[in-house]
Formats: structure tokens, C-alpha cells, sequence
């Protein structure tokens, strides 16, 4: 499913190189994470 | 815990990844026991990006796994919408903290089980959510990190809890 | 100013102090524990210090690839210029950082070229001592 090498965020061109990504998507920032700190035994 | 591992199987951008060695003081502070292969830490954050069917972009952050890094969690955690927590089913105890840290910030959240393909299953579902203490509506699902398929059907998991529960109830 | 150093770190943190305006100098291991920190420090800040430098060498490698689009990126150094002053990091080849701090006052040229001597020193005798295992005995 995921493609390692395309890119598929929609950014426009507005002129002399500049790209503004397409906000009509929604994006969403999430956390990825796991045991924080592996404990010592008591 | 699978997070670094995670964000490579499923980022559709080339990932980052900020890994340093473990040295052998480090084994000392580091409960390490039954984590054969970890060689390396991640020390700031790993990032990729997945879009999902829907039009929804998951901008992926990985957090830090060591205890002396919990400082940066409030600079990492800003902004982000919810939160998928690994679980190593052979050491719940050790998800207690990242499990109160993500609740007090008030992230909705998704647990996907690590699974290890020669893990003895010690716990049934229910006994895993109930050693968690999750609430009844925190998706809980199995995962393998290391397979895009599996790592994507828990981002969606914890995307259609998102959906279900927006807005975020305050407490 | 002395250093309350690890094993014998002392003499890598000692000629870091005499460069005027330094305030504090540590050594730490790329994955962020304390080797050895001088007297203007706790433990536990020289410990949040070993992180916290551990965390910023290795996002600042990071995002020199990620400009030149490539996945490895050496640092030569790192700076940070806060309201504080300066601190100045520099990582070894061989898992290793020397951070130092001065007050707004310290000539970073000065500064840079005592830690990069240093740090030269750390590699001179890290080659030196040969293959891990061979100083340390670890109990049987």
C-alpha cells in the first residue's frame, strides 16, 4: 500500500520556486511511541 | 519498542531517524533483558508521513524510548492530534509511564501489541486491557511493526478512534 | 575549577575550563549519559545536560542530511547562541561529545579550538587503547 518513493502531498507553485503545501487536506500529526524508559527490576 | 521500525515500514517519504549506538554504560541504566538485537537508540525523533485513503495525512513522530529524554515530550507531543502507543506484551509494566504521560496530556490514543511470531501468547485480550486499565472505547489491536500492512491497520485503528471521538473531551 | 569526572575525564574537561568565560564543560556518550561534567554542575543537571546535547547533535546530523537530502551527515561541530551564551558541541568518532559552555563574553574561536584539540586528544587515545575489553574487566 504505501509506496516507498512517491509523494503524493498536493503542493502548489506560486512563483520563483516557492511551494505552499495544499491545505484542502486534512494533516494530522500523531505520536508514535512505546514503553518510555525501560524500568530496572526493584 | 518497534516505534523507529514502525515509521520505516509505513512512511511513504524516505523516514528520519535520529539513532546513536547504545554504549555498555547504557546497558547498565537500560533494562535490556529479553531485547536481543537493540544496538541503537533513537535520541530525538523519528518522522515520516503515510496518506490515508480519505483524503487525511498522518505527519508520523516517533518519540524517544529512554527515560532520560522524557524532557522533550512536551515539544514533541505539541500539535499532535492523538498518539500510538507499542506495547511489548512481555513487559506491560514497562508501558505504565508512556501510558499515564500520553493520558495526562490529553491525547486520545490506540495500543498495538508488538507481536513476535515466537512470543508464547502469555494473555488474552481482555486480560491485556485489563492489566493496561484501558477504557472500553481505547482501540487495542496487534501489530508488527516490521510489516507496512500490519502498521498501517493500527493508524487506522487509532485514526477511526480519532474520528469517532472528535472533538477531545477535556478533563 | 576542577571536574568531578568518571574514570579519568578530567584531563579532557580540565584545559576546556581554562579558556576564559567558560562556565561549564561535559563529556557524555552520543546516546546521552554523563562521562564526566565539571564543578559548576549537579549530577543531575550534568545528566540532564548529557541528554539533552545527545538529543541535539543527533537531530543537528540529522537535518544536515535532511538539507543535503542524504541519510549520513558528520557534524563538525554545533553551536547555540541563547541569551545564556554559547554552547559549543562537539562529537567524536568514536561515540563520545565534548560540550562545553560559556557566558556571552567567551571568544567561541578560542573556545572551538580548545575543544576540538581536546577532542583530537580523546581520538589519539582512543585509538591508542586498542580493541574494547582490553582496559575494562567486567566481573566474571
Amino acid at each position: 500500500m504505501a509506496s516507498a518513493t512517491s509523494s503524493t502531498v498536493d503542493t502548489a507553485a506560486v512563483g520563483d520556486g516557492i511551494h505552499l503545501p495544499d491545505t484542502a487536506r486534512d494533516l494530522v500529526k500523531i505520536l508514535v511511541t512505546g514503553p518510555f524508559g525501560w524500568a530496572r527490576p526493584p | 519498542m518497534g516505534k523507529t521500525t514502525l515509521i520505516g515500514s509505513v512512511s511513504e517519504i524516505r523516514p528520519l531517524h535520529t539513532e546513536e549506538q547504545l554504549t555498555e554504560a547504557s546497558a547498565q541504566v537500560d533494562d535490556l533483558a529479553g531485547v536481543r538485537d537493540k544496538s541503537t537508540t533513537t535520541v530525538a525523533i523519528d518522522f515520516g508521513r503515510i496518506s490515508l485513503p480519505g483524503g487525511i495525512v498522518l505527519y508520523l513522530f516517533g518519540t524517544p524510548g529512554q527515560e532520560r529524554f522524557r524532557p522533550l515530550w512536551d515539544d514533541i507531543a505539541y500539535g499532535a492530534l492523538g498518539a500510538l502507543v507499542l506495547v511489548d506484551a512481555r513487559r506491560i509494566d514497562a508501558s505504565f509511564d508512556v501510558l499515564g504521560l500520553v493520558e495526562e496530556t490529553g491525547l486520545p490514543y490506540a495500543v498495538a501489541f508488538n507481536t513476535f511470531p515466537d512470543a508464547p501468547r502469555h494473555h488474552t485480550p481482555e486480560q491485556l486491557r485489563a492489566a493496561l486499565d484501558l477504557e472500553p472505547a481505547t482501540p487495542m489491536v496487534t501489530c508488527d511493526a516490521r510489516e507496512p500492512n500490519s502498521s498501517i491497520d493500527a493508524l487506522l485503528a487509532l485514526v477511526q478512534h480519532l474520528i469517532d471521538h472528535r472533538p477531545a473531551e477535556h478533563r | 575549577m576542577t571536574s568531578r569526572a568518571a574514570g579519568d575525564t578530567a584531563w579532557v574537561l580540565e584545559p576546556v575550563l581554562e579558556v576564559p568565560h567558560v562556565v561549564a564543560a561535559v563529556l557524555l556518550t552520543r546516546d546521552g549519559l554523563v562521562t564526566g561534567y565539571t564543578d559548576a554542575l549537579s549530577q543531575p543537571s550534568a545528566e540532564r545536560v548529557a541528554a539533552i546535547t545527545s538529543t541535539v547533535q543527533g537531530a543537528c546530523r540529522t537535518a544536515a542530511a535532511a538539507f543535503a537530502d542524504t541519510d549520513r551527515a558528520e557534524i563538525r561541530q554545533v553551536v547555540i547562541e541563547s541569551d545564556h551564551g554559547y554552547v559549543l558541541i562537539v562529537p567524536t568518532d568514536h561515540g563520545t561529545c565534548v560540550a562545553a559552555y560559556g557566558d556571552p563574553e567567551v571568544r567561541l574561536d578560542l573556545l572551538a579550538h580548545r575543544v576540538h584539540s581536546q577532542v583530537a586528544r580523546l581520538g589519539e587515545k582512543a585509538m591508542a587503547a586498542g580493541p574494547r575489553g582490553a582496559d575494562d574487566d567486567t566481573p566474571a
